[in-house]
């Protein structure tokens, strides 16, 4: 996949992601590459520096557990997350429907 | 842990500016190497293999540190100093400009003093922010390789350090404010005597955010160090010596001593930087590489 083509999207995708369940670094790698067939492929050095800017901004949080009896950095989203969400969503709804009718010009 | 995994994530760490942003990220990144290594053995591989795996998957480690640093806030940066060196400006410029509005500027009276007072309170705010803020390293940002080590503040950051000296200017503007207002009553002079106001809460503001704002103050990359924005070429350098750095906080830090071959006309010029007692290793075995 084109690196310029998922730059500006893989805040939402992590958002997105993270709606549904609270989830660690190496999971969202594992399940992006699943849901996307492997389109989505997230490098460590990509993910995790994303995840810390979106905790910054407050999008999500992180708590530390431990359910195989080895500490793990979880996140959520939180409810501004959620905001942010939705509003990526309804850019994302617009973009893609005037690109499609310009493809299919 | 295995060796190679500890060394894995001492590399990382060593890219990223602070000890305890580097422990928080550590502790990450090993349990993602663990749920790597897990995985591979469960595919069949040997624990031996699963780990050599798991790590040529993960990368580049300097590259996975560097990729923490905080670019945008590093460009932002350049604003909010463009923004405290025209506000120093003002701060210059107004005593002045003040006076000559409230028209108080025989030296009878009390409030011919008081502009000044709060301009000097205003510069010194500014100068506090400054400072945490690092007003050097700008040609850094252009660089497109990756630094070899990051050099780590050897001194706690400070933030309340500033904060606490900037409480203590806060009242003694604000009473020579409140004296100003108390004399003048609300003229026309007076709207412009709300600047110092806005001038503080954006210091506050500017101390409050500066740890995102930083830039690192010394790097190690392939041509040399940059110091302050300046790269040092490993070919300047004539020599260089470790001390102790006795003050610091914990007394185990160390202090690099560099000598440059002086430049025509000059005598030679050294340059000492504090270096973390935990990037000392490593530091030395890359200047017995670059300077051998």
């Amino acid at each position: 996949m084109n690196k310029e083509l998922l730059k500006g999207t893989t805040e939402v995708m992590i958002l997105k992601m993270l709606e549904k369940e609270p989830m660690y670094g190496y999971g969202m790698i594992k399940n992006f590459d699943i849901i996307s067939n492997g389109t989505f492929k997230f490098k460590e050095g990509t993910l995790y520096p994303l995840l810390h800017t979106l905790e910054k901004k407050k999008y999500i949080e992180s708590y530390w557990d431990a359910p195989d009896g080895r500490r793990r950095k979880y996140y959520k989203i939180t409810s501004s997350g959620l905001k942010e969400l939705q509003v990526k969503k309804a850019e994302w709804q617009v973009f893609s429907t005037a690109l499609n009718g310009l493809l299919e010009f | 842990m295995d060796q190679r995994i500890s060394s894995f994530l001492e590399r990382v760490e060593k890219q990223i500016y602070t000890e305890e942003e580097s422990n928080l990220i550590r502790d990450e990144l090993e349990d993602h190497i663990y749920c790597l290594v897990d995985d591979y053995k469960d595919a069949g591989h040997s624990e031996n293999q699963a780990i050599s795996k798991a790590l040529l998957q993960m990368g580049d480690p300097n590259e996975i540190g560097y990729s923490f640093t905080d670019y945008d806030g590093m460009k932002k940066r350049k604003s909010i100093m463009f923004s405290l060196k025209i506000t120093a400006a003002l701060a210059i410029i107004l005593p002045f400009v003040i006076p000559y509005f409230t028209g108080n500027s025989g030296p009878d009276s009390i409030t011919s003093f008081l502009p000044m007072v709060i301009n000097f309170s205003v510069l010194f705010m500014l100068f506090t922010v400054g400072s945490l803020l690092h007003g050097h390293s700008m040609k850094f940002l252009e660089l497109d390789t990756t630094p070899y080590l990051i050099l780590w503040p050897t001194k706690e950051r400070f933030k309340w350090e500033y904060f606490a000296v900037s409480l203590f200017l806060l009242p003694m503007v604000l009473i020579f404010f409140g004296l100003y207002f108390y004399e003048e009553g609300l003229a026309i002079g007076s709207i412009l005597n709300l600047w110092p106001v806005i001038t503080i809460s954006y210091g506050i503001w500017a101390i409050r955010h500066s740890e995102k704002y930083r830039i690192p103050k010394y790097m190690v990359v392939n041509d040399g160090f940059i110091i302050k924005g300046r790269l040092v070429s490993w070919t300047s350098v004539k020599s260089y010596m470790w001390s102790k750095d006795f003050l610091a906080k914990d007394f185990e830090n160390h202090k690099l001593i560099l000598t440059s071959y002086p430049r025509e006309g000059q005598y030679e010029y050294k340059r000492t930087l504090s270096i973390h007692r935990r990037q000392k290793q490593y530091l030395e075995r890359i200047l017995r590489e670059k300077m051998s």
